[in-house]
């Protein structure tokens, strides 16, 4: 009896602590809200305006920017008489389509939103903003910018924001990304005992032997090139700019409608004998003789283990995207270098042929930000996007910052950062390659291959890659065959878009600013329609080529 | 023990009814609908969203020619293979515990078993993939202590085509999961002490005593845990995802039939042909269900 | 003012669910409201407040237009039995018989093209009698330029018909009476299909320039376009005045462009190529 009451006593005090813990945390917690959104000052006063803004950008140096950004924003809408508070909500990005989604149908979405998932998403979410892109971004005044609109204030022209599907622009573009090779410079000069870094790629192989040799010598897991080989990110960058090195000037002749390379005319090109497939394989050597220098265990390393390998001071280069600029250079425990991917020389074997650096202008712009309809702050958010878009502040977060590239023109660029301007010295652009340009599983299957052939070391890579393309043939057939279907039904839902811009135009009042919207909406509808016809066009080609291309030893009449 | 009541007395057994109504409607809603959602589903061209086109038997057409789909069959036989061998150390285990004298001590290494309970399993296979790692992992760096392998050489456990199966088997070592040795150790608990009276009075030695009588008293727990590793292997891709990514490691040469259903569903946006995969999981697991049932018999 | 509600709201926050839409006023003249959502294409409210005015042409032709073209409630066949009668009424708006025909048109055409999916379901309608009706119905209109955009991929890519098409289309443009800003798409058809169908990039070229100097709308289609005009000038043409001239608009209006590049390499080697001549 006694020792149950004491049992009962002993429970009690524990319930006691419990129900303490208990309230300290939930007063903790709301603490932590009230200052998360902003202090007690920001609660309670009326006139304060709070907008949120929210993306999945955790690479260093964003959010940093971007409170730096929010930072300028208040004081000068405080000048302006204006109270208005802004939050930044970062979210994972494996969580963030669930998490924005969620935000969106619930109702109590961010002010400025990162954009993801399907135009449809878009459309019944977000705000157009077609209607505002045609003025000048008034935060541009006094800059290179202030003549040009907001959309022409973009080095794209907007082109990256655009939504096909509805003929819409829901977001604009907030950064840019160009791939480079970082490099560990005290690890370079101890092994190859110079200072100037590889430009050319027969001197990176060479550096990357030194580099190997040295790692043997001095009992050290040297790695000559670090890579994300989990999801083969690198392997598809290397090998697009190989071929685009050496390919570039099929643009000429690779489509009977103008500049560029379509898939199916390649190959009719192939099968007719006019193009010997050699030519679309070489970069497949390339990509070979440098995977010979990448970890062992690749395919296994993801990006995280690959910076760590780096961070080590085992790693010689490591390829990747200026988003990871700002951890790659303010992190590592030693010297880094930035280099471009190493042009393709006269002193290699295939270097002859190659016809230098492809331009970078006007690709890699992305960082799609946009404002939901459910907003309860339009106009202070549309001021806002207008603010983080303008060319003093995209500077400040972006190349300050992030040391990310902007999205915008004229943007200036010093020191490390001049090495990742986009390329525009050059009078090549790149083209795609018809083995991976055809669909989601020929890209995934051309990369398993490379990676094969890379593992497996086959005597002609160039043989074991077109026979292995010829063994998949009939998948990736069926896949094209199928983006046919898909071009189809997207017809059936562009006309539902055309109809929907009809009668847009005739509930407008005619010659009204709406009128005049629907009507070059629609327009842009019906090009895109077209370009729909080419896709479909040019897919019934393909699997006719693609069902005619023959054994490696054997070229076509 | 059940009754049987008549239908016309049903009604005063209503609240009964009406407590079951619920719960059976939200099995009925999030576990039946689901299924009944896919096997319909199997026979159409389906993107997971508005895209939904009648294609008859094409996608179990397709599932017969597809060989990745047949490979992966045949290494997910070989993870269970394996898993039924893993079975036998928890049954070890529990047994040794069993027969611990001291309760301290008993108790204690009980909780030793329980503690890596708590460690999410998330965070269990990212420390395997770092125990993998080629270059700076602890396997290979353990190798290079003892001089098997050289400091600058590495084996290439996730990306050499004839490691990765043995590699992922081996995961896990040594298999000693505390969720099998509490199940087996409550059911050895459950043995009456007079039966190992009676077996020492007859002169069976610990072996004998295992086989003749442990063993048989717990075969209901084996079997629950069979068919339960038999669902979770045939079913299960979550490993193979974090360790390999969606490719299945070199050539997909460790897919399985879960990871397949992922990538052409999720990856491809083939959920139609993801709908006719699952559906033959279902039943290769249904018939390994009534197999085992068969086979392993529970003696009363 | 002090928020209370507030902290208990984030406390026990939990994912909200929709809002829902607001709910239309349930007076009988809704069209306005039904043809807006429509138009912004929320096809589950423009649905909802067609079904509110059904006696009505604007809502029956909503109705008929969402169940052709929102997936996720899509009911092909009823949809088009809606349309078919507002189009073969005679008493029907002429905007709302006009677009329930294109609308109608297109989708059977669709529907003739997938008749692994569709069968034989649409055999029962001529589209191309619709189209034409429309076309007559609405001369020189967007529903007009809409038709004919429809019929003329489908005739041109007939053999049969083929150079009938072509000097069809010609005749159409040098005949339109309507708003010129309506032209572009159909001169990008006009463009694409001479050289798929002909290789004659001289008509493709004039087609091409005709669009883009009324302007494309969208402005990647302005600028490739423009490249486009001057690569096959260059090119397929050989006519280097013409090309330089377009090499040249392409450079002071796209500088920053991936393109600009290959321009100013394209202007070199015209520029070399003149001078030794």
């Amino acid at each position: 009896m006694k020792q149950k009451m004491d049992d009962v006593q002993h429970a009690g005090k524990f319930q006691k602590v419990g129900i303490v813990l208990a309230i300290a945390f939930y007063i903790l917690s709301v603490i932590m809200v009230i200052r998360n959104y902003g202090g007690m000052s920001v609660m309670f006063d009326p006139d304060t305006k709070v907008i949120t803004i929210a993306h999945w950008q955790l690479e260093d140096g964003f959010r940093e920017g971007i409170n730096a950004a929010i930072a300028e924003y208040e004081k000068a809408k405080a000048a302006e008489g204006v109270k208005v508070k802004v939050r930044q909500v970062a979210v994972p990005v494996r969580g963030y389509p669930q998490w924005y989604l969620t935000q969106l149908i619930g109702g109590e979405p961010a002010d400025v939103l990162e954009i993801t998932g399907s135009s449809d998403i878009l459309n019944q979410y977000f705000t157009p903003l077609s209607p505002y892109i045609g003025e000048p971004n008034p935060w541009n005044k006094g800059t290179p910018l202030q003549d040009m609109s907001w959309r022409e204030s973009f080095a794209d022209d907007m082109l990256s924001a655009l939504d096909t599907a509805y003929s819409e622009f829901f977001a604009v573009c907030t950064f840019m990304h160009t791939t480079r090779v970082y490099v560990n410079l005290d690890l370079f000069e101890e092994a190859t005992g110079k200072k100037q870094l590889p430009e050319t790629l027969s001197e990176w192989l060479e550096d990357c032997k030194k580099m190997r040799e040295y790692g043997i010598k001095t009992e050290r897991p040297i790695i000559p090139i670090g890579v994300r080989g989990f999801d083969k990110g690198t392997l598809g960058q290397l090998f697009n700019n190989y071929n685009s090195q050496l390919n570039t000037d099929l643009s000429d002749t690779g489509s009977p409608y103008g500049f560029g390379v379509m898939p199916g005319e390649l190959f009719r090109q192939i099968n007719s004998g006019e193009l010997d497939k050699k030519r679309l394989l070489e970069p497949v050597e390339i990509v070979t003789e440098i995977g010979q220098y990448f970890a062992d265990g690749f395919p296994a390393i993801d990006l995280e283990q690959t910076k760590y390998l780096f961070f080590s001071g085992n790693v010689g280069f490591f390829i990747d995207g200026t988003w990871n600029a700002f951890s790659m250079i303010n992190n590592a425990p030693f010297r880094v270098g930035v280099i471009q991917i190493p042009m393709l020389d006269q002193g290699h074997p295939l270097g002859a042929k190659a016809f230098g650096r492809i331009t970078e202008l006007g690709s890699g712009i992305s960082g799609r930000f946009g404002i939901p309809k459910k907003t309860k702050h339009f106009d202070l958010a549309l001021d806002f996007l207008r603010f983080l878009t303008s060319w003093k502040v995209n500077q400040l977060v972006m190349v300050d910052h992030c040391k990310w590239m902007s999205s915008l023109k004229e943007v200036q660029y010093e020191g490390i950062m001049k090495t990742f301007e986009p390329v525009n010295n050059t009078s090549h652009t790149a083209i795609s390659s018809p083995f991976s340009a055809t669909g989601s599983l020929s890209t995934r299957l051309t990369l398993q291959r490379l990676e094969n052939s890379i593992i497996n070391r086959p005597a002609d890579p160039m043989q074991y890659f077109w026979d292995d393309y010829l063994s998949v043939r009939p998948q990736l057939i069926d896949e094209v065959e199928e983006a046919s279907r898909g071009i189809l039904r997207n017809l059936w839902s562009m006309d539902g878009t055309r109809s929907a811009l009809s009668v847009g135009v005739a509930i407008s009042a005619p010659q009204s600013l709406n009128a005049k919207l629907y009507q070059m909406r629609s327009n842009i509808n019906l090009e895109g329609i077209v370009s729909r016809f080419r896709a479909a066009d040019g897919n019934v080609t393909l699997v006719e080529e693609m069902k005619k291309l023959e054994e490696y030893g054997k070229n076509g009449n | 023990m059940a009754i049987e009541v008549p239908f016309r007395k049903l009604r005063y057994y209503w609240p009964v009814y009406l407590l079951i109504a619920v719960p059976l409607l939200l099995v009925l809603v999030f576990n039946y609908h689901p299924i009944i959602n896919g096997i319909w589903h199997m026979f159409y061209r389906w993107d997971g969203d508005t895209v939904e086109e009648f294609v008859g038997f094409r996608n179990i057409v397709k599932m017969w020619n597809d060989s990745s789909l047949w490979w992966s069959f045949g290494v997910v036989s070989i993870f269970v293979v394996a898993n039924v061998v893993k079975m036998i150390l928890p049954i070890v285990v529990a047994v040794v515990l069993h027969h611990v004298i001291s309760d301290k001590m008993g108790y204690f290494y009980r909780i030793l078993f329980v503690i890596p309970m708590i460690i999410p399993g998330m965070v269990g296979i990212l420390i395997w993939k770092y125990f993998y790692e080629p270059n700076s992992g602890i396997l290979n760096n353990l190798l290079r202590i003892l001089g098997f392998i050289s400091p600058t050489d590495t084996i290439q456990w996730l990306s050499d085509p004839m490691l990765v199966i043995p590699s992922l088997v081996f995961m896990g070592f040594p298999w000693v999961g505390a969720f099998g040795v509490l199940i087996y150790l409550a059911g050895l608990q459950g043995i009456s002490e007079d039966v190992y009276e009676a077996a020492g009075i007859d002169g069976a030695g610990p072996l004998t005593i295992f086989f003749k009588i442990e063993l048989p008293l717990i075969m209901t727990q084996v079997r629950i845990n069979l068919i339960l590793m038999i669902i979770g292997t045939i079913q299960g891709w979550e490993n193979i995802y974090l360790f390999l990514g969606v490719d299945g490691g070199p050539g997909g040469i460790a897919t399985v039939p879960g990871l397949m259903i992922f990538r052409e569903a999720f990856s491809r946006g083939l959920f139609g042909y993801g709908c006719a995969v699952g559906f033959v999981i279902f039943a290769v697991t249904l018939v390994l269900t009534l197999f085992n049932n068969r086979v392993v018999r529970v003696r009363k | 003012m002090f928020k209370s509600l507030w902290i208990f709201a984030v406390t026990f926050a939990g994912v909200g669910l929709a809002a829902g839409a607001d709910s239309g006023p349930s007076e009988k003249d809704e069209a306005p409201a039904a043809l807006k959502a429509y138009a912004a294409m929320n096809y589950t409210q423009a649905d909802k407040l067609a079904k509110q005015i059904p006696d009505t042409p604007e809502g029956q032709l909503v109705s008929g237009l969402c169940d052709l073209y929102d997936r996720s409630h899509q009911n092909i066949a009823r949809g088009q039995q809606t349309l078919s009668k507002l189009f073969y009424n005679d008493k029907t708006p002429l905007d709302c018989r006009a677009e329930a025909g294109v609308a109608l048109g297109r989708t059977i055409q669709l529907m003739k093209e997938r008749r692994g999916l569709y069968g034989a379901a649409a055999d029962r309608y001529d589209h191309i009698k619709i189209f034409d009706t429309v076309r007559q119905l609405a001369p020189d209109s967007r529903y007009d330029r809409d038709a004919f955009f429809y019929l003329m991929r489908e005739r041109l890519e007939d053999p049969r018909r083929s150079d009938a098409a072509f000097k069809e289309l010609e005749d159409y443009f040098r005949n339109f009476k309507g708003d010129r800003n309506l032209l572009p798409p159909l001169h990008l058809l006009a463009e694409y299909e001479y050289i798929r169908l002909r290789r004659d990039y001289k008509s493709a070229a004039r087609h091409l320039m005709e669009g883009y100097e009324i302007g494309f709308a969208n402005p990647n289609e302005n600028r490739s376009g423009l490249f486009r005009l001057a690569f096959l000038y260059y090119k397929k043409l050989n006519d280097k005045p013409m090309a330089v001239k377009y090499f040249n608009e392409y450079l002071t209006r796209y500088p920053y462009s991936g393109l600009a590049v290959v321009a100013k390499r394209f202007q070199q080697e015209l520029e070399e190529d003149g001078a030794k001549k």
